[in-house]
């Protein structure tokens, strides 16, 4: 069967007692999505053609088969609700709680891309000196899995600044960069140092020829 | 340590402080392969394509967004000018192209999709004329399609006839469309780069391959704060070390430009390939994301002074020297534009009156791409929108380089009204245009030869 891009306008079309069978080289667009969960419409994924291997997408870090990286559904949300906000002008969120936007499969050349990222990362944080500053950073560091390959940490006067760089291919298993990028950061945060983590690349790129 | 703090601290300031992202990736699909003239067909073909090669842009762009900490303001999509489609088609087959455009923005989650475009700097064909025609009508009943029209050569000269009908398309689209809004979609080209990724005029030239991502890098807020550090630091501040300073952060701007570039194409693989960055220094209307104020840091009280257009060369000439240095995929237009609403420096030299139309246009001359997002009174003759659009192709067919014209006639405007266009598009302050009668210089029809400098074989 060839490609066919299900629309919002499809759903209706599609659906038999609110279900829509989405088998293999379906592609359901976001708008189509989001109409559906609207509509109380499910989209059942399978039928007669269930997802062969390839479609599953690996876990990019224990390489074990199964759900994507569990941030990816809450960036498709909000993508989807950024792309409608702007047709609506409301900058709310419009996707319900368990619509089947949050459901979405990674594409194997994404995963793919995800596993060949630089496998180090950058965190820097600044703010005023306390005890524990430097401990509540690293710990979080080390709780994600992560090894710290190079420090670089001052003080001066009362301010403190530290600079980690991060071997990320220790990462627990399951663990997004995105999850360990929102971990440190708010270990810092709370302890009252602005931190900010990046991937290494962007340095390399910017301040090595 | 791997990294200096130093060195670390610039990246993290450029992002958090100056402003640094990149203003768009856009995705240029080739359209060369519909089947067939039918209106349904094509209406299906369109929708199809670009909803399957395009659905994982945002996701993709979104993910390269979170890894670096840069931000990409603006994802879209660019399409093979949609005159070579639609040639031989039914004129009811280009609304509803246009309609299955807009739609498949939608779909995708893009603010603006271009390509609904036509090349016609030697002549028109039917289709290219119906396509021209048909601006008021798609702008008006679209929100996200962008047309563009190349309507002159450094090889072809300049197709008057073009250029005096899209001087009636830009008056009625004025009309057709809310505070002119429609104009914002559409623009006319002298020497279009057929891989430019900036709306509105960007475009899939028919050299590109299948489907290409192309960046297009920001940072003026970057280039401002560099010359102001410099300035502080050095007290020996000449030209040469100005110039030198723009270099080097064009250069970090554009390496980090293409980097993302690369992981965002690595995200939506095969068939997709990396085209090119574009160097252009494009603002925003935020604060401190302007190109005037970085003319005005080199010590200009306002942009449009006298020495405006020999600071303006300076900086352009400095960002494409560092940004030729740091990518060997440079394109797409790679000179900093200045569209006047977008850019709040220049909507404040507007309403001082330093800026002109003149001045603008002696500003195209050297540098800049063109009239760009320029507001002039709804009343404004055709023709006289017409002559505007000559005098920039002239300047871009015998100088061998792009120039463009966008211009926004604002019914029921006078001069020195503001028009606020909201969002990106920010505000325009409506320029006083001359008064006096061109039209029987615009009707004169035919072609204006190309240059001299064109004949190079």
């Amino acid at each position: 069967m060839s490609k066919k891009v299900v629309t919002e306008a499809d759903i209706e079309a599609l659906a038999r007692d609110g279900v829509v069978e989405v088998v293999r080289g379906m592609i359901v667009t976001p708008l189509a999505r989001e109409y559906a969960s609207r509509r109380g419409i499910r989209l059942v994924y399978g039928g007669g053609s269930v997802p062969s291997s390839e479609d599953i997408p690996r876990d990019p870090h224990s390489g074990a088969k199964g759900p994507a990286a569990p941030d990816l559904p809450a960036l498709v949300t909000e993508e989807v609700s950024r792309a409608l906000s702007g047709l609506t002008g409301s900058g709310e969120r419009s996707i319900p709680e368990g619509s089947p936007v949050r459901d979405d499969r990674l594409p194997a050349a994404l995963q793919e891309a995800r596993d060949q990222e630089p496998a180090r990362a950058v965190v820097v944080a600044a703010g005023m000196n306390r005890p524990g500053v430097a401990a509540a950073i690293t710990s979080a560091v080390s709780d994600c899995g992560a090894d710290i390959q190079d420090i670089s940490q001052t003080i001066v006067s009362d301010f403190f600044s530290m600079i980690l760089v991060v071997n990320l291919a220790t990462l627990h298993a399951g663990l997004s960069f995105r999850t360990f990028k929102d971990r440190v950061e708010s270990a810092g945060r709370d302890i009252g140092a602005e931190t900010a983590v990046f991937h290494e690349a962007i340095l390399r790129a910017m301040h090595r020829v | 340590m791997l990294y200096r703090p130093d060195e670390v601290t610039e990246t993290l300031r450029m992002v958090e402080a100056e402003h640094l992202d990149i203003r768009t990736v856009t995705l240029g699909i080739s359209m060369l392969g519909c089947p067939s003239k039918d209106p349904a067909a094509i209406e299906a073909y369109v929708f199809d394509r670009v909803t399957t090669l395009a659905r994982n842009l945002s996701l993709a762009a979104a993910e390269v967004e979170e890894m670096f900490g840069v931000p990409i303001v603006n994802r879209r999509v660019a399409l093979t000018p949609m005159s070579l489609v639609l040639e031989g088609a039914p004129p009811d087959a280009y609304p509803r192209a246009a309609e299955a455009m807009d739609r498949a923005a939608a779909e995708v989650g893009v603010d603006y999709i271009a390509g609904y475009s036509a090349l016609v700097h030697k002549g028109a064909t039917p289709g290219d004329a119906a396509l021209m025609r048909s601006y008021p009508e798609v702008l008006a009943a679209t929100s996200r399609v962008c047309g563009s029209v190349n309507l002159a050569s450094s090889r072809a000269g300049i197709n008057m006839e073009a250029v005096s009908v899209m001087g009636r398309v830009f008056s009625e689209v004025g009309r057709r469309t809310p505070n002119a809004s429609g104009c914002a979609r559409l623009v006319v080209f002298a020497n279009a780069p057929e891989d430019n990724p900036f709306i509105a005029g960007a475009m899939h030239g028919v050299g590109e391959p299948e489907v290409v991502l192309n960046v297009g890098v920001s940072g003026p807020g970057v280039v401002l704060a560099a010359l102001e550090r410099h300035r502080r630091l050095d007290a020996r501040t000449d030209f040469t070390s100005l110039a030198e300073t723009v270099k080097r952060t064009a250069f970090k701007i554009t390496r980090a430009g293409e980097l993302i570039g690369r992981e965002v194409v690595a995200r939506l693989g095969p068939p997709v390939q990396f085209g090119v960055v574009d160097l252009s220094l494009a603002p925003t209307p935020a604060r401190g994301d302007s190109v005037a104020n970085i003319l005005e840091a080199m010590g200009i009280e306002r942009a449009g002074a006298h020495g405006t257009t020999a600071a303006l060369y300076l900086l352009t000439d400095a960002v494409k020297k560092g940004g030729v240095m740091a990518s060997s995929s440079v394109g797409g237009l790679s000179g900093a534009f200045i569209p006047v609403s977008e850019d709040a420096g220049m909507v404040d030299a507007v309403r001082v009156g330093a800026m002109t139309l003149d001045k603008l246009e002696a500003m195209t001359s050297i540098c800049s791409v063109g009239l760009d997002m320029v507001a002039v009174p709804g009343d404004t003759p055709p023709e006289t929108i017409a002559a505007i659009i000559a005098d920039e192709m002239a300047i871009g067919v015998a100088n061998h380089k792009t120039t463009a014209v966008r211009v926004l006639p604002v019914p029921g405007a006078r001069p020195g009204d503001t028009v606020n266009l909201g969002g990106l598009l920010g505000e325009l302050i409506v320029m006083e245009v001359k008064p006096h009668d061109v039209s029987r210089f615009v009707g004169l029809g035919g072609r204006i030869p190309a240059p001299l400098t064109g004949l190079r074989n």
